[in-house]
């Protein structure tokens, strides 16, 4: 019954004025600025050849010319690292991709149709919940060979019915909106409709969702290679440095920390980015803090 | 209650159906002869036929599907190509390994994750729920594996109190096992139990907005006994599906966090598998990994249904 | 002495103030009707009361329940008051019981709470107050879980919590205000028995000036946090001194001016619809089912008819009525009347042309002719569109005959028929106040310049000073472009300022149709009498007020007159 816009109507404040007083928002999107700064700066440049073995030089501890130490195979940490969030930033990019590109227009066409086409579209994607990106990755290892494109495609199918369901319960509530019968009766059809009001009205989720699931993209990355099944060498990847500093824990505990803490950076950023965006673009959607 | 159960149990079993045709087909597909990795590529053709006829390779693949899928129920699951075993034997050792640390990785998660995330909400923007939020967002960052080397790092190669690796089997004592499962489980549950919380946390906030308990309260009851009595009941609902949906994840974690700790478990089982092609071993066992997300998904269903009245009467 | 006194209430909601010095006191036995529209700050004052306020709130004054100070009292002493000595129900009966808990249990937890009493014993007692809210536990067991009931229901049972240990205070903040008419007068008379019974005081908050005036005994009115008038009920709607009552009183009542009907084919150079002669629609038996879904949690499955047999026709120029109550099939019949929805049975004719035979062009023939207006004005348009882009949505419609030119002078044009300036199209709808974007929803029904409007309960979301000017704004358009209307609405006294004709549906039929002061003045159907009967009415109320208190002598009015100290 009581609309506190009726006493006062709402002047919300400038995005960029909101963005600019949220902690978690600039916090967030400065480490994933950084990250993405280094991934790109390793197309042009790093300390070292990324990946370049030399054995003469194996295990040093940091010092000024290998600022995060070499590994048992001489090569140099930072380039590695610098290397592995191109990959990292690359697979979990493309993985959303794939998610954004069929989930959306699934869950889409499933809310506009319901019926029989939505119900099926919709018990498809329950049935893909049930394989973890971890199995579609065992089952397709030998489709597309154990390497980047295995572990984009496995994450990506595994993200797909994420999208498919969150655009699906977006678009069924703002179906039965007014302004979408009005929309109607203005002789417009579900197509049309779908794209001048239902896509825009679960934009801001959607972006939320994406930062998500990128997150959550780099440790199932870093996961699938850590086991073998993403990406090989000598493309380096954080997963597998994880992997080969694993039988030197104890005599150098570094290999293990420096691309752990890379990975456990990456993902916070981009959670606190999430977070931030979630309470910037629609306070309705942030839970109570 | 009964009519929907027996109605969950009927598209269960369609589920079942649906996922084992596609794992079958999704491994038939796969390019690669197990008989010829077997016997290696130079082995004699008539051998290699001999093999296929022995392992039923030869027949067409609606019949081994069958044959495969009707196995299954009753507990067949063909002979492994390298071991020569029966997969069910091999499965069912393994199984002494995976499933206790997926039970205790889940009893954690849910023994930490419940207080904490009510807690926070009980004490909303005190500094406990301050510090509670940074921690989980933290822990929802740390990959699981990763997590485990630093255990190991901590507790078994510094401290020396608990084993880096390696499973006793449970014939050396449930104690010696135990401690073998300690580490693997905790650096499963802190990573869920983190998203678990934050949950709590949150359901529980928007329970405590509802109208009823604000009725609660105007009945007289005070803030604890409303969060005791109205509230956390209400708010577990939804941690519940959550909880469903987070086993896949445990899952996949088991089979992972299994490799950093040389565990002889299902996820041992199927690298193996998948490095020496033997199909039928990874056919099954992923098979069996889906089947448990699916049943646990339903068991979850109908959880839920005995907590809330109003799923009782629902299609 | 005031049973409860509250004085120089001051209330600020994160500095924000919500209520300012407001006093206001309620005698032993005695009802208190306050009234006022939303933001006018009664819930806070019964908020207040019931020290339940929300976060960030801090009230300053003094809240006095039998000369005991309530504000800053020590929580623990405020439990064992509440549910006690003063208790409260709430306006939503659909979310204010636990899901999860039987209603028995919900109701036997007043009495372990407050006596300790064992298990059995307080089951007992629940009972016997769900018996005396009118739930008897033989034909509404107990341990039935909230989404058994139906509204009313669920309604009786937050009474029956309320008023279980027999509270000197109930409040009672619109409880009537999510319920069909029909059950707003039987929740209405419960309580009035209820308090009389117990001898308990009544603190009734609402925004409807005719509950007022059949229940409370003194009224007072408030607005932006103060309250600016109070009086004895007779003497407050005989003498209103503040110029706010008067204005509320008018609104209330207010009956918009309308021109006699224009008949077909009789008032030259105005839309072509009043030429063309004929009706513009008709609904002949039309049926419409849904089948089962889970879409309800209290809905039986199978299949429900929503819209049962019913045949209507609109003329041009005519304003015809649709009345029932939520749930009664008006919504469904309206979207089939649209062709949103196809129809199971029957045929639905435009301009005498079945609508499930027209070809894509027919269909925009149709929308062109036939707009709609819905309820909520905060939902009816897009967040992210400006008001110009929205108002000429239906243009889409005409896409291909009209330049950008004539969109923009049509844009224009419609803003200022409903009293908006054409400088508006520049706004967002978040940027209009409730009035004003109903008045939107208008100007969009208006640009394709169609025959007929269907509104579909277009003011019940408006408080009543708003919905007098909506009102106004209809009768004038009416009369302006010779429009049809198809109202909908369950607010008799609505249908009957702005309708020439009535059907009265219930349960998907037609019960009874005529013109409208014959229907309503004369009610033929049953229902339709129930429905008469049930509908608050001042008028009506103030006339049995003056008769009930005749016998009674001055000896009961000189009680209720307490002075309002």
């Amino acid at each position: 019954m009581t609309h506190p816009a009726d006493i006062a109507p709402r002047v919300p404040r400038p995005f960029v004025a909101r963005a600019l007083a949220h902690p978690s928002f600039l916090l967030g999107g400065a480490i994933a600025l950084v990250v993405a700064a280094m991934a790109l700066l390793s197309f042009v440049w790093t300390p070292h050849e990324a990946g370049a073995i030399e054995i003469a030089r194996k295990l040093r501890p940091p010092s000024t010319e290998h600022w995060f130490g070499t590994d048992q195979f001489g090569r140099d940490v930072l380039s590695m690292i610098m290397r592995g969030a191109v990959t990292s930033m690359a697979v979990s990019f493309v993985a959303v991709g794939i998610g954004v590109g069929l989930g959306v227009p699934l869950g889409l066409l499933a809310a506009a149709r319901r019926g029989v086409l939505g119900e099926a579209v919709m018990r498809a994607n329950d049935f893909v919940f049930a394989f973890p990106a971890l199995i579609i990755a065992i089952m397709l290892r030998d489709v597309f060979g154990p390497g980047a494109v295995n572990a984009m495609v496995a994450i990506g199918i595994f993200n797909v019915p994420v999208f498919a369901r969150l655009a699906y319960g977006a678009a069924l509530p703002l179906w039965t909106r007014e302004f979408v019968m009005a929309a109607r009766v203005a002789g417009k059809g579900g197509a049309l409709i779908t794209l001048e009001h239902i896509l825009p009205n679960m934009l801001n989720l959607l972006i939320v969702q994406a930062t998500v699931q990128l997150s959550l993209g780099i440790l199932a990355e870093a996961a699938l290679s850590y086991v073998g099944l993403g990406v090989q060498p000598p493309q380096p990847s954080w997963g597998r440095m994880l992997n080969e500093a694993q039988t030197l824990m104890a005599l150098a505990p570094r290999l293990a920390l420096i691309p752990g803490t890379a990975i456990v950076l990456t993902v916070l950023g981009l959670n606190l980015l999430g977070d931030g965006l979630r309470d910037l673009l629609d306070p309705r959607l942030a839970r109570e803090r | 209650m009964l009519a929907y159960v027996g109605r969950r149990l009927l598209s269960l079993a369609v589920t079942l159906a649906i996922a084992s045709a596609i794992v079958f087909t999704v491994m038939e597909i796969l390019p690669g002869d197990p008989a010829e990795v077997m016997l290696g590529t130079n082995a004699r053709p008539d051998t290699l036929a001999a093999l296929r006829a022995q392992y039923g390779l030869d027949r067409p693949a609606p019949e081994r599907y069958l044959a495969w899928a009707g196995g299954l129920l009753q507990g067949d699951m063909g002979l492994s190509y390298t071991y020569s075993v029966p997969v069910t034997q091999l499965v069912a050792e393994r199984m002494w390994v995976s499933l206790p640390l997926a039970l205790i990785a889940l009893t954690l998660t849910t023994l930490i994750a419940i207080p904490v995330g009510a807690l926070a909400a009980a004490k909303r923007n005190s500094a406990t729920d301050v510090g509670v939020m940074t921690a989980t967002q933290v822990g929802i960052a740390v990959p699981n594996f990763w997590f485990a080397m630093l255990l190991v790092l901590v507790f078994a190669i510094t401290l020396r109190w608990l084993p880096a690796g390696g499973f006793p089997g449970w014939k050396a004592g449930a104690w010696p096992a135990l401690k073998a499962l300690v580490l693997p489980a905790v650096a499963l549950a802190l990573p869920q139990a983190s998203i678990l919380a934050r949950v709590m946390r949150s359901s529980l906030l928007d329970t405590l907005g509802e109208d009823y308990v604000r009725t609660a309260r105007a009945k007289g009851l005070t803030r604890a006994q409303t969060v005791r009595r109205h509230a956390l009941r209400n708010a577990l609902i939804p941690v519940l599906t959550i909880m469903g949906l987070q086993f896949s994840f445990l899952l996949a974690g088991t089979i992972i966090i299994e490799n950093v700790f040389f565990l002889p478990g299902l996820g041992r089982l199927v690298f193996q598998a998948i490095t020496q092609r033997d199909l039928i071993v990874v056919k099954s066992v992923v098979m069996l990994l889906v089947a448990s997300v699916v049943v646990v998904n339903f068991l979850v269903e109908v959880g839920y249904a005995a907590v809330d009245p109003r799923l009782r009467r629902r299609v | 002495m005031a049973l409860l006194d509250i004085r120089n209430l001051d209330l600020n909601i994160y500095g924000v103030p919500v209520l300012r010095g407001v006093s206001l006191s309620i005698a032993a036995g005695e009802t208190l009707g306050l009234v006022g529209e939303s933001g006018s700050g009664k819930s806070m004052t019964a908020l207040a009361t019931m020290q339940l306020l929300p976060r960030g709130a801090s009230a300053r004054g003094s809240i006095r329940l039998d000369g005991e100070e309530l504000i800053g009292r020590d929580e623990r002493a405020m439990c064992a008051l509440r549910g006690r000595d003063i208790s409260m129900v709430f306006q939503e009966p659909m979310t204010a019981l636990n899901p999860l808990k039987t209603v028995g249990a919900q109701v036997s937890e007043v009495f372990r709470l407050h006596l300790g009493a064992p298990r059995a014993e307080c089951d007992a007692w629940a009972s016997q107050v769900l018996e005396r809210v009118g739930l008897p536990p033989a034909r509404y067991a107990p341990d039935r879980y909230p989404h058994e009931l139906s509204g009313g229901q669920r309604q009786r049972v937050v009474i029956a919590m309320a008023v279980a240990l027999k509270p000197k205070l109930l409040i009672a903040d619109e409880p009537t205000t999510a319920l069909d008419v029909t059950t707003q007068a039987q929740i209405l008379t419960l309580m009035r028995a209820l308090v009389a019974e117990d001898g308990a005081s009544l603190l009734l908050i609402t925004h409807d000036l005719a509950v007022v005036a059949e229940t409370a005994d003194r009224v007072a009115v408030m607005r932006r946090g103060e309250v600016v008038e109070e009086g004895e009920t007779a003497a407050f709607f005989g003498g209103m001194t503040h110029p706010y009552s008067r204005a509320l009183l008018e609104a209330s009542t207010h009956v918009p001016q309308r021109r006699p009907r224009v008949a077909p084919g009789t008032v030259p150079g105005t839309a072509p619809a009043a030429r063309e002669g004929g009706p513009i629609l008709v609904a002949d038996g039309v049926v419409r089912e849904y089948r089962g879904r889970r879409a309800g949690w209290f809905r039986p499955a199978g299949c429900h008819r929503a819209v049962d047999a019913v045949t209507l026709s609109v003329a041009p120029g005519e304003s015809v009525g649709l009345v029932g109550e939520s749930g009664c099939g008006k919504s469904t019949l309206a979207r089939t009347l649209l062709a949103l929805e196809a129809p199971q049975g029957g045929r639905i004719l435009f301009r005498g042309r079945d609508v499930s035979s027209l070809d894509a062009a027919g269909i925009a023939r149709l929308r062109r002719d036939v707009q709609v207006v819905f309820q909520d004005p905060y939902g009816s348009f897009d967040p992210r569109h400006k008001a110009g882009r929205l108002v000429a949505e239906p243009l889409h419609l005409l896409r291909g005959e009209i330049d950008a030119a004539e969109r923009d002078r049509r844009i224009a044009r419609v803003l200022s028929d409903v009293g908006l300036r054409p400088e508006d199209a520049e706004k967002y709808p978040h940027e209009f106040s409730g009035g004003q974007r109903q008045r939107l929803a208008i100007a969009r029904a208006l640009i394709t310049r169609p025959a007929l409007i269907v509104l579909d309960e277009p003011v019940s979301a408006l408080d009543v000073s708003i919905r007098a000017q909506v009102l106004d704004l209809l009768a004038e358009l009416q009369a302006r472009h010779a429009l049809a209307y198809l109202f909908i609405s369950h607010d008799l006294a609505v249908v009957r300022a702005i309708t020439d004709r009535v059907l009265v549906m219930r349960a998907g039929i037609i019960v009874e149709q005529g013109p409208t002061a014959a229907v309503l003045d004369a009610p033929q159907h049953d229902y339709t009498r129930t429905l008469v009967a049930a509908s608050p009415d001042l008028a009506r109320a103030l006339a049995e007020r003056r008769t009930r208190a005749m016998p009674a002598a001055n000896g009961r009015s000189a009680d209720a007159a307490v002075p309002s100290a």
